[in-house]
Parts: structure tokens; C-alpha cells; sequence
């Protein structure tokens, strides 16, 4: 198919009313990629609106990632004097803080204007500490990532109060931080930077963040497959190889001793590897939302797997644009494995 | 030839125009080295321009097939996130030094490769396609001033190369054959004063033993 058969394809499945109300605006592939993005807003609005009480709450907890993307691309884009389109392209409203607020922020003149119109918002006292900082420690990096460790610790924190069905969901939650500290530990190996990792790694996972640090530092080939197969990285990353190299019966030494390959050569994972680390998460979390019905996690394997949808649909438009060949983009694309629906 | 219609034929205009010709002929002969020696260095820039421009070229496909693949799984948002975070401006500095008497620049990228840590982007809101992204555009950056850089010194050398010939020129074809010529014309016309002076003492002479004679009869 070509651009503007998809865009039909589009309105025809599910995206009729966001390519109706943006097809006067936009044409060909920012028609397609404003679409997909209203869509994957849409969608967490009416998990939002549909649902009450505690999965609203955590449902909203868990939006919260979209609204840093969100609120750090405002700064920035405040920071830099970008004007209003340029920022407004870069947003994707599908947090708890609305299209409507959004725009709102969007008119403030400066980043002080923008934290300041935030203090309703849970996490307002990290924007502020940052602002009470001095110019030397004043990087915008640096307080993404904490918000981003902020999220997690917050969110953590709510579900230990004995919040009923809260155990998958933290399981789920875990289980993601390890592998979003698995992906930035290869990340900051391959960058060659020899620094203290601790700092980029998120808590409140399965493996703690001294494990990762004590593995950034590993050098020698016995200790690392010990330290491999010692910690819950194997659990991990085994069943990820597996997917990826298309091999079922890879045992825990031969994964390692990849990964320990990949290790030695300062390597970041290639994407097919990373593709195979998203579908065994979604097929995880679809299969813990099916043994939870009643908990938040249907919702959040829900949001996650429309996602990726978007991003599927995405990757196929800009894949066309780019003139990519179709065998070259149904690689990239995380489509559904063994139980996993997509 | 139109020069020496207008100078004197002095001794004083002889000796100026043999210090003027022995003056051009020096500078033709050192202005020759320099086309020479220009030219080699104008060999070399262009071999290593040309290996500049190659790799420039292979890099820039390369930027542009992984731009595509981050636009594809990055899309918009996750690319321009990421590009809007720089907060270190990159810079240029530029020094020149001299080549043969010509000043050419040498450019020296700054802040252009930066630390995975360094670059402003959030490391745990992007991926590993945004590093690797990165990367490869800091260094076509830095391969775009390497190129300039090159270029501008390939263009600057043939520039120079073009005018010191045209000085050669002048001088070969115009100002030392016009030297030459004033010299032989003020040779010449000495030559014919001395002749007429020798004639006019010769006649004065002769009449003054004509009227010497007729005195004595």
C-alpha cells in the first residue's frame, strides 16, 4: 500500500474520526502521524473516562508517563524559544494532563511560567527544586531522568499501601524497570563513558541498582557470566535471545556467553534483539492481565499494546516515506507471538 | 611599444632600467618557485579534499538511512525531543596559517562530540537509536567543517595560484620584454647622441682648421 491507501486504510479501522477532523489541517504522512498520535491520546482519554476509583487512580498514575515527555518537551521547547507549532508538533496528549491544559502551558512565555502553572501537579515539587538550583546544577537531563525515577518510586510507593489487586500490577511494574535499567546499562557500556551508573538506573525493580553497578564494572569473562547467572538478568534476557535468535532450546550458558560477546565488545543490542525484549514484555503482560481481570493491568496491557500499535502503523508510513522496503519494515514492527495479541 | 617614447637617454635612466629588469627578472624567476610550489600543495589539498568529500558523502548516506529508521521508530516527536535538548551551542574556532605567503584557515570543530551523558537528552526517556543517531550526526558535523575546511583551502590555493600566474605572465610577456625594449631604445639613442656629438665635434673641428688655415694664408 502507498501513503494515501493507509491513510484510507486508517480512517476506515478505528481512526475514521481523527483523520476526519485533521485531514483540512495536514496531508499525506503528518496527516497519518498527527492521527496516530490524537488516536494513542484518545485512547488513554477513554481509559480514563471509562474507568472509577482505584484503576482510574492508578490508570492516571501510570498515564503519567506520557505528561513528563510532555511537560519536559514544553521546557525545552520554552527554554530554547521554540514557538508555539513547533512545540505543539512534539506533544502526544495522551497523560493525565488534557489536550485543553496542555495548550494552556503552551502560552506561558517562559520555563518559570510553565512550572509555575504546574503546581497542582504530582510531581510540581521536583520542577520547583529544580528551579531553586543554581545555574551549574541546572540540567534539563538531569531532571527528566529524576522525574522519570520519580514516576516509578511514586508509583511504587502508592501500590505498596495495600492497594487490593496492586501486587501484579508492581510485578508488572518491576519487571518493566529491569528491563528499561538492562537497556540503558548496555546504553552507557557502549557509549564507552566510564562513569558511576547508579545514578541512571531507576529503583524499585527486581535487580537492584548496586547489582547494575556492579556489573558496569565487570571486565573479566568468568566473573561476568558468574555475576550473569548470579542475578535475575538471566530470567530476563534468556527468553529475549531466545525470541530473537529464533532458537528455543538457548540455555543460560550460551545466552550468556552472548551477552558477555556483545559485553566484551561494547556493542548496544542490535534492534532485533530490543523488538524481541518489547514482545516478551507485552506477551508477559497480557498473560498477567488475563490471570488479573479484575486489577489495572487489562487497562494497562491495553494502552501499552495500542502503543505499539501506533507505533506499527508510524513505522509502516514513515517506512513508505523513506521508501523502505516492506520485508525490511515488517522487521521492525513488534507484531503479535504466541499469545501476545498486538 | 609605448613606455620608453616618454624617458630619457641618461645614463642615470640606463642604470635605473637595468636595476629595474635584473629587479623583475628576480621576482619572475621567485614567482615561478611559488606557482611551482603552490601547485603541489594544490595537488595534495585536492587529493585530500576529494577523500574528504568521498567520505562525507558515504557518511551522509548512511545519517540519512538511519535518520529513516529513528523517524520510523522514533517518529517525529522522539527524534525532535531529542534534537531540541542540546544545551551546548556547538562552535567553530578558526585559525590561519601561511602557505607560500597565503593565508589559509584551519577549522576546529567544538563541542560537537559530546558524552552520551553530556548531550541533554534524558537517558531514560530515549533509546539507543537517538544515541546512535547522535553520534552519527556529530560527526558529519564534524566531517561537514573537515570538508569546508578543504575545500576552501583547495579554492584559496587555486585563486592565489591563478593570480601569481597572472603576475608570472605579466611579467614574462609584458613588463620585462617592455624593460628590454626601453634599454635598447636608451642604448640606441645614446648610441646616436654619442654619434651626433662625434660628428658635430668632428665638423667643428674641421671647420676650425679650415678657418685656422685660411688665417695663416
Amino acid at each position: 500500500m502507498e501513503i494515501p491507501q493507509i491513510i484510507r486504510f486508517m480512517g476506515e479501522n478505528g481512526y475514521s474520526r481523527e483523520i476526519h477532523h485533521l485531514h483540512s489541517q495536514f496531508t499525506g504522512i503528518n496527516l497519518a502521524e498527527t492521527a496516530l498520535t490524537w488516536h494513542l491520546g484518545r485512547a488513554s482519554y477513554d481509559c480514563m473516562r471509562t474507568t472509577s476509583g482505584l484503576l482510574n487512580e492508578l490508570t492516571r498514575m501510570y498515564l503519567n508517563k506520557w505528561d513528563i515527555i510532555n511537560v519536559m518537551s514544553i521546557i525545552r521547547g520554552k527554554k530554547h524559544g521554540l514557538p508555539y507549532n513547533s512545540i505543539e508538533e512534539m506533544l502526544i496528549p495522551a497523560g493525565e494532563i488534557g489536550l485543553a491544559q496542555l495548550n494552556l502551558l503552551l502560552m506561558k512565555t517562559s520555563v518559570e511560567q510553565v512550572m509555575d502553572a504546574l503546581s497542582h501537579w504530582r510531581y510540581y515539587p521536583f520542577l520547583q527544586d529544580y528551579l531553586n538550583r543554581d545555574s551549574s546544577g541546572k540540567k534539563l537531563s538531569d531532571l527528566e531522568n529524576e522525574l522519570y525515577k520519580k514516576f516509578y518510586e511514586i508509583l511504587i510507593h502508592d501500590l505498596k499501601k495495600g492497594i487490593i489487586g496492586a501486587n501484579e500490577f508492581l510485578g508488572y511494574l518491576r519487571y518493566e524497570i529491569d528491563t528499561t535499567n538492562i537497556k540503558n546499562l548496555f546504553r552507557i557500556r557502549s557509549s564507552g563513558v566510564n562513569t558511576d551508573i547508579s545514578g541512571y538506573m531507576i529503583s524499585g525493580g527486581f535487580i537492584p541498582p548496586e547489582e547494575f553497578s556492579k556489573i558496569a564494572g565487570i571486565e573479566d569473562k568468568d566473573e561476568f557470566i558468574t555475576e550473569f547467572k548470579n542475578t535475575r538478568l538471566i530470567d530476563d534476557l534468556l527468553p529475549v535471545l531466545q525470541g530473537a535468535l529464533n532458537n528455543p532450546a538457548l540455555i543460560g550458558d550460551d545466552a550468556a556467553l552472548k551477552v558477555w560477546e556483545q559485553w566484551q565488545k561494547k556493542e548496544y543490542p542490535v534492534q532485533v534483539v530490543l523488538i524481541a525484549a518489547i514482545k516478551i514484555r507485552l506477551k508477559k503482560l497480557s498473560q498477567m492481565a488475563t490471570m488479573s481481570p479484575f486489577s489495572v493491568l487489562p487497562i494497562i496491557s491495553y494502552l501499552e499494546e495500542k502503543k505499539y500499535e501506533v507505533y506499527n502503523l508510524r513505522a509502516i508510513v514513515r517506512g513508505k516515506e523513506y521508501g523502505i522496503a516492506s520485508e525490511k519494515i515488517f522487521k521492525y514492527l513488534v507484531m503479535p507471538s504466541n499469545g501476545y495479541r498486538g | 611599444m609605448k613606455a620608453y617614447t616618454q624617458v630619457q637617454a641618461t645614463r642615470a635612466e640606463k642604470l635605473a632600467l637595468k636595476r629595474k629588469i635584473a629587479l623583475s627578472e628576480r621576482a619572475h624567476k621567485i614567482l615561478k618557485l611559488k606557482v611551482g610550489a603552490l601547485t603541489i600543495e594544490l595537488v595534495r589539498t585536492v587529493r585530500e579534499a576529494k577523500a574528504a568529500r568521498r567520505e562525507l558523502q558515504k557518511l551522509y548516506e548512511t545519517v540519512e538511512a538511519r535518520t529513516a529508521l529513528a523517524y520510523m521508530l522514533e517518529g517525529t516527536f522522539g527524534v525532535r525531543i531529542a534534537a531540541e535538548s542540546v544545551e551546548t551551542e556547538p562552535n567553530i574556532r578558526s585559525e590561519t596559517h601561511s602557505v607560500m605567503g597565503l593565508f589559509i584557515p584551519k577549522l576546529f570543530p567544538e563541542n560537537v562530540k559530546k558524552p552520551l551523558l553530556q548531550r541533554g537528552y534524558g537517558l531514560l526517556a530515549t533509546t539507543a537509536l537517538i544515541d546512535d543517531l547522535a553520534t552519527l550526526f556529530e560527526d558529519l558535523v564534524i566531517n561537514i567543517v573537515t570538508c569546508a575546511e578543504k575545500e576552501c583551502v583547495t579554492r584559496l590555493i587555486a585563486a592565489e595560484i591563478e593570480k601569481t600566474r597572472r603576475r608570472v605572465n605579466a611579467l614574462e610577456y609584458n613588463i620585462i620584454p617592455n624593460l628590454l625594449d626601453t634599454l635598447a631604445y636608451v642604448e640606441e639613442r645614446r648610441d646616436e647622441i654619442e654619434r651626433e656629438e662625434f660628428s658635430r665635434l668632428f665638423l667643428l673641428k674641421k671647420k676650425r682648421r679650415t678657418t685656422e688655415e685660411e688665417m695663416a694664408q
